[in-house]
């Protein structure tokens, strides 16, 4: 036998890694791909990664703007000695605390108007009547009261006296009677709870120990340990009306998007590949019944027939996967019918036949690995699609459920964002965060997509 | 001016950039052509030729390649000269034609358009001008009807007509210099011989200087006066045709020419070959001999330097540290074939084809194979031959029923393959095996090669895993490989070597019946030698019946028994190889005959 040339390389790469490697020399795609995995890396580890919970509320904070610190604590911190405490984790796990504590000095007062002048002004406690009160007098702040006896809006500080007109913006035209809270300011007080275990062990107020007591959120300004570290929590990119933390609700509805994304993506594959690969391989009447099959379908408007799903069937995730997911494989089809197309053209396939392969393993073990690149470089284009036509979802109103509660997408946190931006933007941050967290996603999907593209694609290669 | 140079070179290095570091296509060239005169290079490929040619008219992109020595042309030094000046020079004073016409001529454009384009633009011809220059043209390069084919597109010309087209807008501007870079190889051997022809006589009427570029020896006796031998971006020899080829002095030249198939070449000789294949020119310091790996003669002073240039006449040159002694005919180290006299006798038919016609659903006007019928005896090779698109790879694949036949017998096993159920076909297959024509495409890129090779072996006979690797590397051993390239892939293996894998696959079910659909015309004359041994070699330890097609009737000649000649889809004359090269009765067959290069012309002195 004649000698050949011996090669001894060891390694021997598979096309399909070498456009791999290719892949790690193109810049843009390889930024791309690290934006793509920190995002996914964060939002898959968000339980780990955020301290704070997306659905803890924490009304009296409101909405913060990014970097706001406040002292972990609940609307209500229930403490009994013997029982663990009611209140944020964060304060777990210490051996004792010192709570500042908000002391403060309420009153009522009652305003009774008769033909639009002041009638009457009594202070309820101990019923007494005067003639005059100045809202901005000793009092710090002053609260409208309703029926229920729940705090309204803050109360201008005007001057109230008995026979003058009711001051504008103080009462709703008609009105009749109005209960307002006059809360005072007073020393702070310091309490200390001792912990063993995360049971509280002993309270101390003022010197005296008690056995219970609740503490409102609002009333806590700060908490230290013994060694006299400040306990705080940080919202990172601040919070929204209810006081929820944007930052954990970013990362927590990046894992909704990027799963519909994902899954969704996947769902066109498995479709769109199997049935472009049959119409492509078979060719002839079936190839043509195949692709006008998916004209048809191209020609059904899809964001409808998805609203209408939704609405019909009602908004669970399952159903978003199906119907987002039927609406990309039409082009997955097309793009794998192509390719299939012209590689069945190849000698590979006859000499496969003539090796005996069934048609079902020329298709599944032969053509579809070839044409990998396309497929791949599709479907990473696709996920972005997916993750902007959920959001276009979610922006809309019509956010996934699952089991009867919202999810919160990126797509929804933007609509969200939206509506609570304020006259003036002052609440900026809400759109901010969300819309330039998913922008950052779908760049770097597209750009690792385009560099896959030319990583498989050989006509686009500037190497040799 | 008659004797000064149009072109010369010197130390011309054409260095591309690469991933992997520097390659030095053309290393230190220096060339010399005088007006007038016709220069072929020759060369494997990956030699540098076509490199070489680019790098004449700067149509690389200066990013990726870098050119430097002196390119003297036409008294000019060209290799600083900024694009702006090589437009000027391009087209009109040194012109090109591509290898391949299918893809070398934009399909959007009117061939007129194309043709007269960049003279139009050089000579700033009116519209009507150029539209009579155009017709004027076509008609020089002899395409019929030239007033309307100017008004034709690309796909409605045949690929000899494309090829006329692009010669005609070469000669457009009357250049002093044509670079023809393998203008034949994608050509019938028919065509090839026009082209040729064409290409020559319009080089000598408006008195331009050529140079063609061709892995083919065999076109270059007859067409050109002096010829340079590359090997690895270097020059090995140069000299006149006659001197070289009568005459060669460097080894890899010698092989070149003993590699070729001839006609009347006693079939039963192995051909000669050179082993191994170029090699990879990637961050490459000169040192030792670049051919002595190759090298038969090969001594230690090969390894230890690089040969200086020796002239053994004015005009003839070599690169080799040894004065080759010519070899004669009768010494011929190469060993034969046992004489296979004896099977001729055993006449059992073992598949016959009665009245088969195929045709495809496109072109219903005509069968692509038409009324064949054909007997194929046991241990016997019978060669098919005939141009592109005369039905021979159509009518195997009818035998395997990758097409299915419109009508017609084909008996194997006392059974009529063109009316087995799918089931049944699964034997048949089992027992005719197939070897396709371009090693690039018929080996599957994303498995490895011992994965390619027990396609067959997974499928007919179950076997999985260790096994089918086991066999598969026994096969690869078969054909000449090394056990260690099973897990290679396609893509790290040279042409020659994917046939060998083809070969294997083909052989892995040990079939009865072998079909060879033009295993060898992709690959250079060195490598093509190799297989076609091989696969004699298969022939006679494996006792397989094979039919082996190809467009060269030289090819056929060394391998077949029996020679069967088609032509649009019929078969034109069928007779023993001896019977038939002696004595073609049909027109065709005798046309086919005419049109191979004049290999034997070696000897003839030119007339000067």
């Amino acid at each position: 036998m004649s000698g050949i040339n011996v090669f001894m390389t060891k390694k021997h790469v598979s096309p399909f890694f070498k456009s791999i490697t290719d892949l790690t020399k193109n810049k843009l795609s390889v930024v791309g791909f690290s934006v793509v995995l920190a995002v996914s890396i964060l939002c898959v580890f968000a339980p780990i990664i955020c301290s704070n919970s997306p659905t803890q509320i924490h009304p009296w904070i409101g909405s913060r703007s990014p970097g706001y610190q406040s002292p972990p604590c609940l609307s209500e911190n229930v403490f009994t000695v013997g029982l663990s405490p009611e209140t944020s984790i964060r304060v777990l796990g210490y051996k004792a605390l010192n709570y500042t504590v908000k002391r403060s000095i309420s009153e009522r007062l009652r305003i009774v108007v008769k033909r639009g002048n002041i009638h009457k002004l009594t202070l309820l406690t101990g019923a007494k009547s005067l003639m005059e009160y100045d809202l901005n007098s000793g009092f710090e702040t002053a609260w409208e009261l309703n029926e229920s006896d729940e705090r309204g809006r803050r109360l201008p500080e005007v001057n109230l006296k008995i026979g003058e007109p009711v001051p504008e913006g103080l009462m709703n035209p008609g009105q009749r009677v109005m209960i307002v809270q006059l809360i005072k300011k007073a020393d702070d007080e310091i309490i200390r709870f001792e912990f063993n275990n995360e049971i509280v062990k002993r309270i101390r107020r003022d010197g005296t120990e008690i056995d219970k007591i609740s503490l409102k959120g609002e009333s806590i300004t700060s908490i230290r340990t013994d060694s006299g570290n400040v306990l705080r929590m940080t919202f990172l990119l601040g919070t929204d009306e209810l006081g929820r933390d944007l930052f954990s609700r970013i990362l927590y509805g990046g894992r909704i998007s990027l799963l519909i994304g994902i899954v969704a993506t996947a769902v066109s594959l498995l479709i769109g590949v199997c049935y472009g690969a049959i119409s492509g391989y078979s060719g002839g009447k079936i190839d043509q019944i195949m692709m006008n099959i998916i004209d048809i379908l191209y020609a059904i408007p899809f964001m409808f027939l998805v609203i209408i799903l939704l609405v019909l069937f009602g908004r669970n995730i399952v159903i978003l996967f199906i119907a987002l997911g039927a609406v990309q494989w039409l082009t997955m089809a097309r793009i794998v019918r192509g390719q299939i197309f012209s590689l069945k053209e190849k000698e590979f396939v006859d000499a496969a036949r003539v090796c005996g392969a069934s048609s079902k393993r020329i298709i599944f073990y032969h053509l579809i690995p070839n044409a990998i690149g396309p497929i791949i470089v599709y479907a990473t284009l696709t996920v972005p699609v997916v993750i902007l036509e959920e959001s276009f979802l979610a922006f809309i109103g019509l956010s996934v459920q699952f089991n009867g509660q919202n999810l919160d997408s990126w797509g929804s946190l933007v609509q969200q964002g939206m509506l609570s931006l304020g006259t003036g933007g002052e609440r900026y941050w809400l759109l901010i965060g969300p819309s330039l967290t998913m922008a950052l996603t779908l760049f770097g999907l597209n750009c690792l997509g385009d560099g896959l593209r030319d990583c498989f694609d050989p006509k686009t290669k500037s190497n040799r | 001016m008659k004797n000064s140079d149009i072109l010369q070179l010197k130390n011309f290095c054409v260095t591309y950039n690469t991933n992997r570091g520097k390659l030095c296509a053309v290393n230190n060239v220096n060339l010399r052509l005088k007006y007038g005169n016709t220069l072929a290079i020759v060369g494997e490929s990956g030699c540098g030729k076509s490199s070489l040619a680019f790098g004449l008219m700067k149509l690389f992109n200066k990013k990726d390649v870098s050119i430097s020595g002196d390119l003297i042309f036409a008294g000019e030094n060209l290799i600083s000269a900024n694009e702006k000046k090589m437009q000027l020079v391009r087209g009109k004073k040194m012109a090109m034609v591509f290898q391949n016409p299918m893809t070398s001529l934009n399909p959007y454009l009117k061939i007129g358009t194309q043709v007269i384009e960049h003279a139009q633009r050089h000579l700033g011809l009116s519209k009507n001008e150029a539209k009579n220059q155009a017709i004027s043209l076509l008609n020089k390069v002899g395409i019929q009807d030239a007033a309307s084919g100017v008004t034709h597109y690309p796909y409605e010309f045949s690929g000899g007509m494309r090829q006329r087209s692009m010669i005609a807008s070469a000669i457009a501007c009357s250049p002093e210099l044509i670079i023809a870079d393998e203008p034949t190889t994608a050509l019938d051997v028919t065509t090839q011989a026009q082209i040729l022809e064409l290409l020559s006589r319009n080089v000598q009427q408006n008195n331009m200087s050529m140079i063609i570029i061709t892995h083919d020896l065999g076109i270059v006796s007859g067409l050109c006066k002096n010829i340079v031998v590359m090997y690895a971006g270097t020059i090995v020899e140069e000299g006149t045709v006659y001197d070289v080829f009568s005459n060669p002095k460097h080894p890899y030249t010698r092989s070149l020419l003993k590699a070729i198939p001839q006609v009347g070449h006693h079939s039963a000789k192995k051909l000669c070959t050179i082993k191994g294949k170029p090699p990879d020119l990637v961050n490459y310091v000169s040192g030792p001999c670049v051919f002595s790996p190759r090298c038969d003669y090969s001594k230690p002073v090969c390894d230890e330097k690089n040969p200086e240039v020796v002239r053994c006449s004015n005009s003839h040159h070599y690169r080799c540290h040894f004065d080759l002694i010519p070899e004669s005919e009768g010494d011929d180290k190469n060993s034969s074939f046992i004489s296979n006299s004896s099977h001729k006798r055993n006449r059992n038919i073992i598949l016959s084809i009665e009245n088969l016609e195929i045709s495809y659903e496109k072109s219903k006007k005509r069968n692509a194979v038409d009324n064949v019928s054909l007997e194929l005896f046991e241990n016997e090779i019978l060669g098919i031959a005939g141009e592109s698109g005369s039905g021979k790879s159509t009518l195997i694949k009818g035998i395997l029923r990758l097409v299915t036949p419109a009508s017609g017998k084909i008996l194997f096993n006392d059974k009529d393959i063109t009316k087995l159920h799918d089931n049944e076909l699964i034997n048949i297959r089992r027992s005719i095996q197939m070897i396709f024509q371009d090693p690039y495409s018929s080996l599957n890129p994303r498995l490895n090669a011992w994965k390619n090779i027990a396609e067959p072996l997974i499928n007919y006979e179950n076997l999985r895993g260790k096994k089918a690797r086991i066999e598969a590397e026994k096969l690869i051993e078969i054909v000449g490989l090394d056990e260690h390239h099973s897990e290679c892939f396609p893509h790290e293996f040279s042409g020659g070597q994917r046939q060998r894998l083809g070969i294997a696959r083909a052989l892995a079910v040990k079939p009865k019946i072998l079909l060879c659909d033009e295993p060898v015309s992709s690959l250079d004359v060195s490598i093509q030698a190799q297989i076609l041994n091989l696969i004699k070699e298969l022939h006679q330890s494996l006792n397989l019946t094979l039919i082996f097609i190809s467009h060269d009737l030289s090819v056929i000649n060394c391998l077949a028994d029996r020679v069967a000649v088609m032509l649009d889809g019929k078969i034109v004359e069928l007779a023993d190889t001896e019977t038939l090269y002696k004595n073609p009765t049909h027109k065709y067959t005798q046309q086919l005959f005419s049109a191979i290069p004049g290999i034997n012309s070696f000897t003839n002195k030119p007339d000067q």
